[in-house]
């Protein structure tokens, strides 16, 4: 569904801080970009977004080519959720939050109000849809941003560090939210630092190193690569790292692991 | 700074301008904080016609109309005169004032102001205001950035009072996130026992240099010059229409 063929960027001309990247997005994947601080993940997302304007090579969403459209018809297809939530929010009142968008494409207040509150039960802040948004938890705060690129339908969603910062009841409130808007038909991008993460919820990883993308395969394999892990600078998991020293297998522990941790977790 | 004399403030312009060449920093650079002091300027200007059309005929003391507007206003050569030195007197400080926030580390500047005896809690507060200038300034344009992909348009494409109105739309995580930021620094620096003692050392110090007399001097020289003309002028302003 997007393509990105022989994407280059720097943010001065001296230093590409990106080059060369080609990739191909499928429909109703779910995606984990990682790489150390600095690699490019968020500039790739930048790019895409159209935020910045690549030196070199095409980004193409369904064979469209996406190089003329401004920051606002990108924001159409692809929705952005940053890392900093402050860094988004701008009205006082969460449904007003969430509604701007919709009002700023001129929609009926009946139609905002419809498509507003669909989006508030999906993030389950439905609830709290009169609430002022400085009465939120950073995790909340995090989902009225989700719900705020939402309305927007886009077709694919990336989210950058979408758990930095949550405690663990909160990053899985906020995953499986995530996966349930994938099995939905919604593709999401992950730029993510959490290596349990990427294992437990995406089937595919772009790892980047350095500017340059230097793996497109499955966490799994990942793990199983220490030379490519130390390239990317990655740390294995402690759950990797147990198995190793039990002598296990350690991609069919990880697997069950996180199978019976769901499962205990459910009751 | 308390000459308004064309021929000083000319002078003036001309080094801050070659200083700021010979810095190497680039246009783009300064770009948006140059337009953004131009549009302060040009308010002020307009505000000056606005509540004082006749200040310059009571400066210089004679009365050269160009033509009649309406009212009180008109055009008068003198209070243009005057107007065009009020904007000259920007002119001199803004790529002087560029330089020196550039220029400035941060800590040095801190460390310099303690040494000339103020009080290293004012030098600290004063070099964490400059040092997050460029913070301040990387936020605006992600949150910028952010509100675009959400519909706000702030590209060229819309009206300018439609713009004006969306900036707004910034100001307020801008605001947030500027507040909060505050607020973590005070907490570290709470953490690192900022302001228990009398003293402190300082790792950016440096020993005063030859070049430092030497810029000490020049500032001075530059001081007696328009004190001079003003003796020279018998006032702050160069009268031509005498």
């Amino acid at each position: 569904m997007l393509t990105v063929e022989e994407l280059s960027f720097g943010y001065t001309p001296d230093k590409e801080n990106l080059s060369d990247i080609n990739f191909t997005i499928y429909k109703g994947e779910m995606v984990s970009i990682v790489g150390k601080n600095g690699a490019g993940k968020s500039t790739l997302a930048k790019l895409l977004c159209g935020f910045v304007t690549q030196n070199h090579g095409s980004i193409t969403l369904k064979g469209r080519n996406l190089a003329d459209d401004t920051i606002k018809e990108r924001a159409g297809y692809i929705g952005y959720v940053m890392q900093n939530p402050n860094q988004m929010i701008s009205k006082p009142m969460i449904y007003d939050e969430v509604a701007m968008s919709l009002r700023l494409k001129g929609m009926t207040e009946e139609q905002v109000q419809e498509k507003v509150h669909e989006a508030l039960k999906i993030c389950g802040l439905y609830p709290f849809r009169n609430w002022p948004v400085s009465a939120l938890s950073y995790g909340q705060k995090k989902r009225v941003t989700i719900a705020s690129i939402l309305v927007q339908e886009p077709e694919i969603l990336i989210l950058d560090e979408p758990t930095a910062g949550q405690d663990f009841r909160h990053y899985t409130e906020i995953m499986e939210f995530l996966k349930e808007l994938n099995e939905r038909g919604i593709t999401v991008l992950m730029i993510t630092h959490d290596m349990h993460l990427m294992l437990e919820y995406t089937e595919r990883s772009l790892v980047f190193s350095e500017g340059h993308m230097i793996a497109d395969t499955t966490p799994a394999k990942l793990f199983s690569d220490p030379q490519l892990l130390r390239r990317a600078s990655l740390k294995e998991t402690s759950l990797f790292e147990l198995a190793k020293r039990c002598g296990l297998d350690s991609e069919s522990y990880i697997e069950k692991f996180i199978r019976y941790d769901r499962q205990v977790r459910n009751k | 700074m308390i000459t308004y004399d064309t021929r000083v403030l000319a002078g003036m312009f001309f080094t801050g301008v070659v200083f700021f060449i010979l810095s190497g920093f680039k246009w783009k650079e300064v770009r948006f904080a140059v337009f953004f002091m131009a549009v302060l300027m040009g308010i002020n200007l307009i505000g000056i016609f606005l509540f004082s059309p006749e200040q310059g005929v009571k400066i210089y003391g004679t009365r050269h109309e160009l033509c009649h507007l309406f009212w009180r206003y008109s055009i008068v050569t003198e209070q243009l005169f005057y107007m065009f030195n009020f904007m000259m007197k920007y002119l001199v400080v803004i790529p002087v004032a560029l330089l020196f926030i550039m220029a400035t580390n941060p800590s040095e500047f801190a460390a310099s102001l303690n040494k000339i005896g103020v009080s290293y809690r004012v030098g600290y507060a004063v070099a964490i205001a400059l040092r997050y200038i460029p913070d301040v300034q990387r936020d605006y344009h992600e949150i910028s950035q952010a509100q675009q992909a959400r519909g706000v348009d702030l590209s060229r494409k819309d009206k300018t009072l439609e713009r004006l109105k969306n900036s707004a739309a910034i100001l307020f995580p801008l605001v947030l996130s500027s507040l909060q930021r505050i607020e973590f620094i005070s907490n570290a620096m709470e953490l690192r026992g900022f302001g228990k003692q009398k003293k402190r050392t300082w790792i950016m110090e440096k020993p005063f240099m030859k070049r430092d007399y030497a810029a000490v001097v020049f500032a001075f020289v530059t001081l007696a010059v328009s004190v001079l003309c003003m003796f020279n002028n018998g006032g702050r302003y160069f009268n031509p229409f005498l």
